[in-house]
């Protein structure tokens, strides 16, 4: 027996299978998407930069533990936030794009610091992950509460011994990051940042961009010392360890008795390290040795009649490896 | 901007402005200048004017002219032993006899470490300048919350 369906309906059957088929092969298009680890790296990135959130987190290195408090807010056009140090000093910073104010109250006045934008909890991914992904491999683990929420913890174990493992944990709803830790070789905890409570707020209202500070109190600008983009060369570097490259290079006068020094930044995306180098003045000691406070290592010697000095929240062997990176230093 | 600084100094500014020109008065010298001398007035006017105006420049020009200081080596045995309960048998002149050749001796024995040398170990002498310098100038800063408060 034929059935006699009519060519309108054959059609119509026809396109819903088309439909279906695209949407199928979308949905399996995202769904591998999100399988893609690094995904989640770049949706964590971008969550902290483009979600409004407001929250307290901890933060606890080897020597210390603070609470801070974020408020968060992207109106589509500009990034405002406001980070408040709950313990030891009232201290405020206020970010309106890459506009940075530092107000540090004491008894006799507020001194108002202007600093250059930098990536700050929760915010420290890159937006670029590609750097990131030569020097780290990345694996997923278990999932856990943090401050109320579903989170899927994520390994970034280096490629080398030249970086320090992190463990982060990101929010399965909005990607953003909730806690981190740096660990060192042997799972020891270095840095541990870690959301308390966290609530996400849609409200493009700025009542609350404004520091807390006494009016009545005098101001001091807080003269940071300018940093000029270098053009000298002033030393040769190589064999950087790898995955490491030049952020930066830039001068600026440093100490009580004010000298130039040159300053390199260096970077694999997550940690980064600054080499500095400046001749020593007649009649100054130098200074050798090497030391740890909280997360950051540093190593000072001499080469040539020049401080060189490296400083970073990195392994031992990245410090020793940058400082050995200068071949040679011109003469001055 | 001239009415900026005023009002924000009469805290009349709204809140986003507020910001605005806080960020605009660190980035220009002259208008820096004008802030204090709107602060000057406005303090005047209030009867809050001090004596002296601080700044971070005239303090460190002070700690530059203070005398420096030198400190004793800790190893020096010789200071742990000066105890106070031979003051308890021993009359305050002898004590201070006493005390006054300790002292000597330990001078003398801490001499070597008292002489200039070309070097010094940076564990003796954090170099907190570098590490904020390299704080406030990496592009990442988990530490930024641990800074410390020497800023």
């Amino acid at each position: 027996m034929w059935l006699i369906i009519p060519r309108q309906t054959l059609d119509n059957l026809l396109m819903q299978r088309l439909l279906f088929s695209f949407l199928f092969i979308f949905l399996n298009a995202s769904a591998f998407a999100l399988d893609d680890p690094w995904m989640q790296i770049e949706k964590a990135s971008q969550a902290a930069r483009q979600l409004s959130y407001k929250g307290i987190f901890a933060y606890q290195n080897q020597q210390e533990m603070r609470s801070i408090e974020i408020t968060h807010l992207n109106n589509g056009k500009e990034e405002f936030a406001r980070i408040i140090n709950l313990d030891g000093p009232p201290r405020e910073l206020l970010s309106s794009g890459d506009n940075v104010v530092v107000f540090n109250p004491n008894k006799e006045n507020v001194r108002i610091q202007k600093r250059q934008g930098q990536n700050l909890f929760p915010a420290i991914l890159p937006s670029n992950i590609e750097f990131v992904k030569s020097s780290y491999s990345l694996r997923s683990g278990d999932q856990e509460r943090i401050s109320g929420r579903e989170a899927q913890i994520v390994f970034l174990d280096p490629r080398d011994e030249y970086r320090y493992p992190y463990k982060l944990w990101l929010d399965k709803e909005s990607g953003l990051l909730l806690k981190m830790m740096v660990l060192d070789h042997n799972q020891k905890i270095i840095e541990q940042v870690s959301f308390n409570q966290i609530s996400l707020f849609a409200s493009q209202d700025l009542n609350w961009f404004t520091p807390s500070i006494d009016a009545h109190k005098k101001y001091v600008m807080d003269e940071v010392p300018a940093n000029i983009v270098s053009k000298d060369k002033y030393c040769t570097i190589s064999n950087l360890p790898a995955g490491f490259r030049e952020v930066s290079h830039v001068t600026r006068m440093m100490g009580r008795q004010p000298i130039l020094v040159h300053q390199w930044i260096f970077s694999d995306g997550l940690s980064s390290v600054s080499l500095f180098i400046n001749p020593i003045p007649k009649g100054q000691k130098s200074k050798v040795g090497e030391l740890q406070i909280g997360s950051a290592h540093i190593f000072a010697r001499v080469m040539d009649g020049s401080q060189i000095m490296v400083v970073g929240e990195v392994p031992p062997a990245t410090i020793q490896k940058i400082s050995n990176s200068v071949q040679s230093v011109s003469a001055h | 901007m001239k009415e900026k600084i005023s009002t924000l100094l009469d805290d009349e500014l709204d809140l986003k402005a507020t910001s605005q020109a806080v960020s605009e008065v660190i980035k220009d010298k002259r208008l820096r200048e004008r802030f204090e001398t709107y602060q000057l007035i406005r303090d005047s006017m209030k009867n809050e004017l001090s004596d002296a105006t601080f700044s971070a420049k005239s303090i460190i020009d002070a700690i530059d002219k203070e005398p420096i200081q030198i400190r004793f080596n800790h190893s020096s045995k010789v200071a742990s032993a000066m105890a106070l309960p031979y003051l308890s048998w021993m009359s305050w002149p002898v004590a201070a006899s006493f005390l006054g050749v300790f002292l000597i001796a330990a001078l003398s024995m801490n001499h070597g470490s008292l002489k200039p040398s070309e070097t010094f170990e940076i564990a003796e002498d954090i170099p907190v300048e570098f590490i904020q310098a390299h704080q406030m100038s990496a592009p990442t800063n988990v530490a930024y919350y641990s800074e410390t408060d020497a800023r």
